[in-house]
């Protein structure tokens, strides 16, 4: 408390927070401080130059909270103030009204601006509680949260700031990348320990074969992990698997144990309906308000559903989720791009991580690679800059205008070398 | 090729006089070994390291599925970011592949982590001092 409180006096008064602090601990305080000064912390999917100018247009005061010296991010900069182990007696636990507007999340718009999803502090709380609950988190015991996600992304930020602060879980402030550091920081944490993950790390620790602690329970999220791949997780480092399913919008929504069973389950109070345009819907509990899912949900019972897949307009890269519409309104902004498309091949390159990077087509005579590469990197995340970046003469666009998915297959089979 | 160390003498010594012994033709292999041996015996290096430069390049092309021929990826230009624009998704691609190919663990607290990335030249110098395959 008494660094919350710190944080909280080293604020500037602007009402709206970018917290990329990457350190989890520094992350939780400065979003606790945040709440505390009643402020509202920001969350894009990405800082990309666009996107920040973006984020100034939503949120003129907004100010950037960070805890690198070298950060080039364009607002105004508070940097975290330095620890100290001074602690101030006597603080009590500020109670925060339900009803606080504690983020804004925000999700890629089929127009290129990025839309805002508002989260009320209470509905979070809501949220992580029933989430902790499901992981087996309120056992009275305390665990440690390790985390190889970031605390700004909505997973890490539901699934380890929130669940330490719900839980009063003892979170591991640093990030572990490779495998080996994935294992000793584990094994530096003590037990009972939770690993919250990924599939592309996930994959990286089956395949680099490293010898990890015991671990309490991994959690998987951010892509869909397939049976094998959760019975092998189990297997090889002999713990419990349990993937939860959500959005940016709605928040954690779901949970199943993969290793056993395909369907999810619901968490308690929310819906899913299928309606009239094809989608589901998923309101009630904690989430803010009826909002369609972006994949192919199929209800069977109660509050059970299965996953068929992502609906044909989005991507997910390596967890970072948007959409071609998106990602095009963006290349056709670039100037010196007469036409131009992203395509998602279905083959996906056999790789160690199993991620598949998402292809472009490009009419552009007077640019080169470089140029538009550099110019697509100012606007969308790195995960999905184009690879391959192909420049064709023509896009193969039917009478009506459009691109029908066959035509681009065949451009890019044409292109594309063929697998050695 | 740089001089063998001494350790490295020792060793072609003891070839030699096996092959003495036995009568055998062999091959002498003259092991590079630094002053400060590690315990794990180091394997002969490729006969240049434009070789394993070429090598590791192919690696980093076929695990990536890039657009680029290896030959095409300049030694000293920049791997991460700028220059070959490779993510983190690739970084992690790449200390899988070299873990299974060369033997190395990378760790991010490793002084030279920063340094590694940098450009090929660096990753293959990198590989070649610390391999164990």
């Amino acid at each position: 408390m008494s660094d919350v409180a710190r944080v909280a006096a080293a604020l500037p008064p602007g009402q709206h927070v970018l917290n990329v602090c990457s350190d989890r601990y520094r992350f939780t305080v400065g979003f606790a401080a945040s709440l505390v000064r009643g402020k509202v912390s920001l969350l894009p999917s990405t800082h990309t130059p666009e996107v920040i100018r973006q984020l100034t247009a939503f949120a003129p005061d907004a100010f950037c909270l960070t805890d690198d010296r070298k950060c080039d991010i364009a607002l105004p900069r508070t940097y975290f103030p330095e620890m100290t182990s001074e602690v101030t007696a006597g603080l009590a636990v500020p109670a925060i009204d339900s009803e606080q507007l504690a983020a804004y999340v925000f999700t890629s718009g089929s127009t290129g601006t990025p839309l805002p999803y508002k989260k009320t502090w209470g509905r979070l709380l809501r949220c992580v509680h029933n989430g902790a609950s499901r992981l087996g988190l309120l056992d009275g015991r305390t665990h440690t949260i390790v985390g190889t996600v970031p605390p700004q992304h909505m997973y890490g930020f539901e699934s380890s700031v929130l669940l330490g602060l719900q839980t009063g879980s003892a979170l591991c402030a640093e990030r572990p990348f490779y495998p080996a550091d994935i294992g000793s920081v584990l094994a530096s944490a003590p037990r009972p320990r939770v690993l919250i993950s990924t599939p592309v790390h996930l994959r990286a620790l089956l395949a680099a074969a490293t010898p990890l602690p015991e671990i309490d329970l991994i959690v998987s999220a951010t892509a869909p992990l397939s049976h094998e791949l959760a019975r092998s997780v189990e297997t090889a480092f002999a713990t419990r698997l349990l993937e939860i399913y959500g959005s940016t919008e709605t928040g954690q929504i779901a949970t199943r144990r993969t290793a056993e069973t395909a369907e999810w389950q619901l968490w308690p109070g929310v819906t899913l309906t299928l309606k009239d345009d094809g989608r589901a819907w998923a309101q009630g509990g904690h989430v803010e308000q009826p909002t369609p899912m972006c994949d192919v949900l199929e209800l069977t019972a109660g509050d059970r559903f299965l996953l068929h897949g992502r609906m044909a307009d989005l991507v997910n890269i390596a967890g970072k989720r948007s959409s071609l519409a998106y990602l095009n309104h963006q290349l056709s902004s670039i100037r010196g791009v007469v036409d131009g498309t992203f395509f998602f091949p279905e083959e996906s390159h056999a790789s160690n991580t199993g991620v598949t990077r998402v292809a472009a087509f490009v009419v552009a005579p007077d640019l080169d690679a470089a140029t538009l590469t550099e110019e697509l990197r100012r606007r969308i995340d790195p995960v999905f800059l184009p690879r391959p970046l192909m420049f064709v003469d023509e896009l193969p666009r039917n009478g009506t205008g459009k691109l029908p998915q066959d035509a681009l297959r065949e451009l890019a089979a044409r292109h594309l070398r063929p697998p050695t | 090729m740089a001089p063998p160390g001494r350790a490295g003498i020792a060793v072609a010594d003891v070839l030699v006089r096996n092959a003495l012994y036995n009568g055998k033709d062999s091959h002498l292999i003259i092991t590079c070994m630094p002053d400060n041996a590690s315990p794990v015996r180091q394997p002969a290096p490729p006969a240049s390291s434009t070789d394993l430069e070429r090598e590791i390049a192919d690696l980093i092309v076929q695990a990536l599925n890039l657009d680029v021929k290896a030959a095409e990826i300049t030694p000293d230009a920049p791997l991460y970011g700028e220059g070959l624009g490779l993510d983190s998704i690739d970084i992690l691609e790449i200390a899988l592949v070299v873990s299974k190919q060369y033997g190395i663990q990378l760790r991010a607290d490793s002084e030279e982590n920063e340094h590694i990335f940098r450009s090929l030249r660096h990753l293959v110098d990198y590989i070649a001092a610390h391999r164990t395959k």
